[in-house]
């Protein structure tokens, strides 16, 4: 085993376990951001989760309103009393044109937000619009 | 002249530095490449969740809709919207229904019938809704079950009965 040999091959060895290191301080640091946005994301969908389940319960609550737009405020009102889970942002805004309730939950760095609409009426809290009379023939 | 014998060590050094070498590199890259799967895997499932978000709402929307303007069309099966449908819907108001977009969600309305009467007391509608792929979001189908109750049936809730394929 000459001297050069024995260089050669530690400085070999010496190259790939730096790369190596590197390589898996640069996974183990993505592995763990990975690991926290997708903790956040399952909250974000717990979260949607029970929202729709207390919707539904104050839906069964509710007597049906032909007011449909303020069985849009009370639902907003009860989700907006709610707390919100740690680390998450929530907006919540009642669009006129349904009316839907949307639902917008975030998070830092988890990018794009979740968003969901609820409306009154599909959730049978909507007296429905009187027919118009079919003409007779 | 003398012979000189090569020592039996001579040259084991450098193979074995590089095999290691390569064990190295080679575990690092694994770890890499799992993780990464990992990340595909998540970016995918909340593909997943933003259709099934999009299309729900789309529902929303939708029967909002019909309650709200055109409400014989809650009992009427897709097929009869163009004739029995246009008391309270015309062509252009009904192709709006079929196709629309709620949220930013382009959607397609497939079907709307009333489902096989497991109990005739509580009448339940079947509607599927379907979405294009978009940019970042694949495309698929949902069906949700509206459950009807009274004389005339008024609605009483909106239940997801879950994605039937995904396109990407």
């Amino acid at each position: 085993m000459s001297l050069t040999e024995v260089l050669v091959a530690s400085c070999l060895l010496l190259g790939a376990l730096s790369g190596s290191l590197q390589l898996w301080a640069f996974t183990v640091g993505m592995g763990s951001e990975e690991e926290r946005r997708q903790l956040l994301r399952e909250r974000v969908e717990a979260e949607l989760i029970g929202s729709e389940a207390r919707l539904r319960l104050l839906s069964r609550a509710l007597p049906p309103s032909g007011d449909c737009h303020a069985q849009g405020h009370s639902l907003q009102a009860a989700l907006a009393a709610s707390p919100v889970p740690e680390g998450l942002r929530r907006q919540l805004r009642l669009q006129d044109e349904g009316p839907l309730l949307e639902v917008s939950l975030d998070a830092e760095g988890l990018g794009e937000p979740r968003q969901r609409l609820w409306s009154p009426a599909a959730l049978g809290l909507c007296a429905p619009a009187a027919a118009p009379a079919v003409p007779e023939s | 002249m003398v012979l000189r014998r090569p020592c039996p060590a001579n040259g084991f050094a450098l193979p074995l530095a590089i095999a290691a070498a390569l064990v190295l590199l080679l575990a690092s890259l694994a770890s890499q490449s799992a993780l990464h799967q990992a990340r595909l895997r998540n970016a995918a499932a909340l593909g997943e969740r933003q259709l099934e978000d999009g299309l729900a709402s789309a529902a929303h929307g939708l029967v909002a809709q019909v309650v709200a303007r055109h409400p014989c069309l809650l009992t009427l099966p897709l097929e009869h919207w163009p004739q029995a449908g246009s008391a309270c819907a015309d062509a252009v108001q009904q192709a709006a229904l079929r196709e629309g977009q709620v949220a930013a969600l382009p959607y397609r309305l497939l079907s709307w019938q009333l489902a096989p009467a497991t109990e005739p007391a509580l009448p339940s509608l079947h509607l599927e809704l379907a979405s294009r792929a978009t940019a970042g979001a694949p495309g698929g189908r949902a069906v949700f079950a509206l459950d009807l109750h009274g004389d005339p049936p008024r609605v009483r809730g909106l239940r997801e009965l879950g994605l039937r394929g995904t396109r990407p």
